[in-house]
């Protein structure tokens, strides 16, 4: 997700979902659910959170839209880690 | 020889490469920065077969491919080498050439290849135009000579052939003495003083035989005498040889017997392999901890913070607004509910029944109760954004946000890596020292030394039969050079031939003299400025920081009779340069001969190193980089330095290669994306290219992670020369 922030870029989700992730995660980072707020008060005003689903939709396109990015540098890779951290340092600061 | 400009193509990886060198006498220095794997190495080759032919490289490259790796099998490919260079001869006349050596290859299968003759032309530039030099192979032999060329075109390494390394203490004086003599044209003058002395035995034979039947006798018992003296000297030198031989193998065989007794206790060399694995497990936790930590750091709010700034920000500001339009903080709707039940307000008016300030309090609860679950929302947003952003603040000041964990975590990993390799590396040459303790091969050397020791004795007492053979040899001739002398008083010899072989026997002494005078005097002053130039570069005694270069003891360092270069300590201690000195030491030595060589001899041939100040350090770096690249005094010839090096011996030294540096470029290789390269080049196949960027600099071609940790000032305006 943080790499389609910092590209600017949603990609508009498929029709066909398949949800594998419930949420949990931000159930054990309550920090998630803040910078998802904000975020979500960055793009749609405090009207936004009135709309869990919106939240959620606009979290899912900036994450769709890092993807391809993020599996790029990370198949295939002898360190996989070392070079998605690498490559986002380049992301940064391009 | 002062290098200009040089151009080569096709060499190995370098497929178009273009160099310029400084000919500053004020900045004599040329650097070419490359990190290892760059095509360093390449390059000087390329330099050495340009001068000197497949010969000119070192035995190991001479039978490998000149051409990159990725030539296709049956491709003719040219390999070519240009460089342009001035010659100013001793009248200080200068004139301009260019030399082209080319050669064309085609590899036919993975290590084999065809090769056409190689072509060499040398063409004298002038205004006019360029001339062809006749014999270009001679005519640069006699401006580098082929035995120099490890003087000229060396690497760190090899550069310390001149006093230690795995060739014999003979064949290292003998690199010394010949180093010496050629350089300063001493052989030259040998040959000069042989041919007079050739000259005064024919004289003194035609005197003799003019002078009768007697002397001729007398002479020719001489000449017979001179002969079997010359027989004997020669014996004596190769028995002498030969004891030199046998002694120094059997220091070798010495040194590998108590080698392997030292290393012999088996238990001793199993605990250090137990103690490298554990090492080397311990630095496997650690580069997996250092890979989990890169995972979390993935994970984590500060990397939130960072990648999503600037939205995150905005939302902050968003709340700011509302904050301060007095939107958030809500009013509670329990405080309201609360002031209405007491009957009194937070301002601390009464709120009686039916008053005016009742009935707005009660419109205000009904009004908060619409929105109110919104406002609590973003009241509490407001809170924790506040919280986090002043914490993310805190870890952004205390160096402890994002970038900087994960500069470190990146470092940690390297460094992990690297030790890694290492350990490794240690442990295989463990197991092998292990593998090679062998009982039968320490009673093979014992009884090989036994063996020697008799020959060394046999030799011994040759060598001292000899000597005596020698000495009456030379009694017997200084009788007949008596005995001719008085039969040709006697005798009627010609005037004229009398003459002429006296001339020639007080030239013959004096060339000798000569002779031995120049070489002493030579070899005193290479003696005197080498250790000078060393002592400069270990620094004084009371130097504190020559503590740091380990060798508080050095007392002198000199050549001896022999052409050996020796160490000797302040206690009285003569230092084995194989064993008993650091890598440092042995660099630091080695450059300071072949500068006080130069320097002695006046000679303006460029001096290529590659890597010269691997091993060394701090203070020493700096200083052993000053001494090499200090411009020559005026009374001194100029010359050149092109050093090619690493970024981590340019570390610390950007100040010095600032004023030193007339010209500096980098070296990179496409090979080296993505893992110390930022930037991909495009490229499909490998190859070393070259850009104009300076030590302080990198540009899309170069740049390398971690040079902005080191200062290096990444700019896209860098030109790329080729």
């Amino acid at each position: 997700m943080a790499i389609g922030v910092q590209h600017g870029e949603r990609a508009k989700l498929p029709s066909d979902l398949v949800k594998f992730n419930d949420g949990g995660i931000l159930n054990s980072d309550p920090w998630r659910i803040t910078h998802l707020e904000l975020l979500a008060l960055s793009e749609g005003g405090p009207e936004m959170l009135d709309k869990p689903a919106e939240v959620i939709r606009m979290a899912s396109e900036y994450a769709n839209a890092g993807f391809p990015e993020l599996l790029a540098n990370l198949i295939g890779q002898p360190e996989p880690t070392l070079n998605l951290i690498l490559r986002l340092d380049d992301l940064k600061h391009s | 020889m002062r290098l200009i400009r040089a151009r080569v193509r096709n060499f190995k990886l370098l497929e178009d490469v273009e160099l310029e060198f400084s000919t500053k006498r004020n900045q004599p220095l040329t650097v070419i920065r490359a990190e290892n794997g760059s095509g360093k190495t390449s390059l000087l080759y390329a330099f050495q077969w340009a001068f000197h032919g497949a010969s000119g490289l070192p035995a190991m490259a001479r039978d490998l491919r000149l051409t990159s790796t990725a030539t296709p099998f049956g491709q003719a490919t040219t390999v070519s080498v240009t460089i342009e260079f001035q010659i100013t001869d001793h009248l200080g006349n200068s004139a301009r050439y260019r030399l082209i050596r080319s050669i064309v290859e085609t590899p036919t299968a993975e290590d084999a290849f065809d090769r056409q003759p190689e072509q060499i032309r040398l063409l004298r530039i002038t205004a006019k135009g360029e001339d062809p030099v006749a014999s270009a192979d001679a005519t640069i032999r006699a401006w580098l000579p082929d035995e120099l060329r490890d003087v000229f075109f060396t690497d760190g390494d090899s550069v310390q052939t001149f006093i230690s390394g795995q060739i014999g203490a003979r064949q290292r004086q003998s690199r010394v003495q010949d180093a010496i003599r050629d350089l300063l044209g001493i052989d030259r003058f040998r040959t000069a003083a042989s041919d007079i002395e050739a000259a005064y035995r024919s004289l003194r034979a035609e005197a003799a035989k003019s002078g009768g039947r007697n002397t001729s006798n007398l002479e020719s018992m001489l000449e017979e005498a001179v002969r079997q003296i010359d027989l004997a000297v020669a014996d004596l030198a190769k028995l002498r040889e030969r004891q030199a031989n046998m002694a120094e193998q059997r220091a070798r065989w010495d040194r590998e017997l108590r080698g392997m007794r030292g290393i012999g206790e088996l238990d001793e060399i199993n605990s250090r392999i137990e103690r490298a694995e554990k090492e080397r497990d311990r630095l496997e936790r650690e580069r997996s901890a250092a890979l989990v930590r890169m995972r979390d750091s993935l994970k984590s709010e500060d990397y939130s913070w960072e990648f999503m700034n600037v939205k995150l920000r905005s939302g902050v500001g968003v709340l700011a607004d509302l904050a301060d339009r007095r939107i958030i903080p809500g009013a509670s709707v329990e405080v309201l509910a609360d002031r209405l039940e007491l009957g009194e307000c937070i301002c601390g008016a009464s709120l009686e029944p039916r008053s005016e300030h009742r009935e707005h309090v009660e419109r205000l609860l009904e009004e908060q109760r619409g929105v109110s679950e919104s406002l609590q929302r973003l009241t509490e947003l407001s809170h924790l954004a506040r919280r986090a952003d002043a914490e993310e603040q805190r870890r952004r000041e205390s160096s402890r946000a994002f970038p900087h964990t994960a500069a470190q975590l990146r470092q940690e990993f390297t460094e992990a890596s690297d030790g890694l390799r290492a350990k490794a590396l240690e442990l295989e040459q463990l197991k092998l020292l292990r593998g090679s303790i062998d009982e039968r091969l320490v009673r093979d050397l014992t009884s090989r030394i036994e063996g020697v020791d008799a020959k060394i004795a046999q030799a011994h007492q040759e060598i001292g039969a000899k000597e005596v053979e020698l000495e009456l040899a030379r009694e017997r001739q200084t009788v007949q050079e008596e005995a001719l002398d008085a039969a040709q008083k006697e005798a009627r010899v010609s005037k004229e031939v009398a003459l002429k072989r006296d001339v020639a026997q007080d030239l013959t002494n004096l060339a000798a003299d000569v002779l031995r005078v120049l070489e002493g005097d030579y070899v005193r002053r290479v003696s005197e400025r080498m250790n000078s130039l060393f002592m400069e570069i270990v620094g004084t005694p009371d130097d504190p920081l020559r503590r740091d270069f380990g060798s508080e003891l050095f007392a002198r360092v000199h050549i001896d009779g022999a052409f050996n270069i020796c160490i000797d300590t302040f206690d009285g201690r003569r230092l084995d340069p194989d064993f008993e000195l650091n890598g440092a030491s042995k660099r630091a030595l080695t450059l300071s001969f072949i500068w006080s060589l130069m320097e002695v001899s006046g000679a303006t041939a460029p001096r290529m190193i590659d890597t010269p100040l691997g091993m060394v350090s701090g203070g020493v770096k700096l200083r052993m980089l000053d001494a090499i690249t200090t411009p020559p005094a005026d009374t001194l010839p100029e010359f050149q330095v092109i050093l090619f090096l690493t970024r981590a011996e340019l570390r610390d030294a950007e100040n010095l290669i600032d004023g030193r540096a007339g010209a500096i470029m980098t070296l990179s290789c496409s090979e080296h994306y993505p893992i110390d390269l930022v930037h991909s080049w495009g490229s499909d196949y490998p190859v070393s290219r070259i850009c104009s960027c300076d030590h302080r600099q990198s540009c899309r071609m170069c740049a390398r992670h971690y040079d902005g940790l080191h200062g290096v000032v990444f700019q896209n305006t860098a030109g790329i020369l080729k």
